[in-house]
């Protein structure tokens, strides 16, 4: 009757101790996402400023050409901007081996560079973008480049168009 | 008869697998790297003593096989800061190889921070190709660095006679 009595409290203990260490647990954790709850509202809610484009691309599937037209030095304020590219792919049917990429890059004013890429391997057009946030005012700098390819992604024919932009 | 067809097969094997080794061994002696053409042009990058830093675009660099020419311009002198700056130079092969050709194109580009620690980066191309080098430095004190842009055509040759001669 003794033993089974001491059982009953050992067991009790450990039960209070598993139950504190939940508790101490679960509060740690809701404080944690108190924390970044906070964090986020901080820095969050910016939203987009400005949607600049930088220029164009053509690329010709048969002719073999790749030109790059940039919008030169531009202007667009500090903070959150969405940088954009036409791109213009020609003379190309679908599964030919035929195609070509297309890639954007601009650097924020740290320095960092922001990129994006897109491949097609037909005839079309559309849109590039890359969205970032300027890390204050100062100069950056913006890359198009553009390459159209044969089978085995031989290159055909390849331009890039750069030029300097403010942050302001 | 069907043993000694496996023993003449056998050798017929052996024989062709040892030519075959002798020929790619002979070809791989006998290929030689030579250099075509090489360009070089550089400037000096002054890194002053505040936090200002930027992207700056060095120079171009080119390779034509067409021409067998190589050509590298860049921009005499740069001043910026001791803050994460990034170089970039423009490289361009306008004419690929014919078929068969073996030449590569050859960028590089150095820069060199005050103390004369170098940061580079070369980029090879068989073929057309129109690329940016990219070197990021922030340098450790001020003072005067200095930069590279190198363009160099490479061809691989067989040169039997080397071989024979020896």
């Amino acid at each position: 009757m003794k033993i089974r009595n001491g059982s009953i409290a050992v067991w009790a203990v450990l039960a209070l101790v598993v139950l504190a260490s939940v508790g101490a647990v679960a509060a740690a954790q809701t404080g944690s996402q108190e924390n970044i709850e906070v964090g986020t509202e901080d820095t969050g809610d910016i939203g987009i400023l400005v949607v600049r484009e930088l220029g164009t691309m053509y690329t010709d599937g048969d002719a073999d050409t790749a030109r790059v037209i940039t919008n030169g030095r531009i202007t667009i304020p500090a903070g959150y901007n969405t940088f954009k590219a036409k791109y213009y792919h020609s003379n190309d049917e679908p599964l030919d081996g035929q195609g070509a990429i297309y890639r954007l890059t601009v650097y924020d004013t740290r320095s960092m560079a922001h990129t994006n890429q897109t491949k097609v391997d037909y005839a079309t057009s559309g849109t590039i973008e890359v969205s970032f946030d300027s890390q204050g005012t100062g100069e950056g700098y913006y890359e198009l480049w553009c390459e159209t390819h044969d089978w085995f992604d031989t290159e055909k024919a390849s331009d890039i168009g750069t030029d300097y932009l403010d942050y302001i | 008869m069907i043993q000694l067809n496996g023993k003449v097969l056998c050798s017929i094997v052996l024989v062709l697998g040892l030519v075959t080794l002798l020929g790619y061994g002979l070809v791989s002696y006998a290929a030689e790297d030579v250099v075509v053409n090489t360009t070089t042009a550089g400037g000096k990058i002054v890194f002053q003593d505040n936090d200002s830093h930027g992207v700056y675009l060095l120079g171009r660099a080119w390779a034509d096989f067409g021409s067998n020419a190589t050509l590298s311009n860049a921009t005499p002198s740069f001043e910026t800061g001791m803050g994460r700056s990034v170089f970039l130079v423009i490289c361009e092969n306008d004419w690929g190889n014919e078929l068969g050709g073996t030449r590569t194109a050859v960028f590089t580009l150095t820069v060199w921070d005050p103390v004369g620690v170098p940061h580079s980066t070369t980029r090879e191309f068989g073929g057309i190709c129109s690329e940016t080098l990219s070197v990021d430095c922030s340098p450790f004190e001020p003072g005067e660095g200095r930069f590279e842009v190198t363009s160099t055509i490479r061809e691989k040759r067989l040169n039997l006679p080397v071989v024979f001669d020896r």
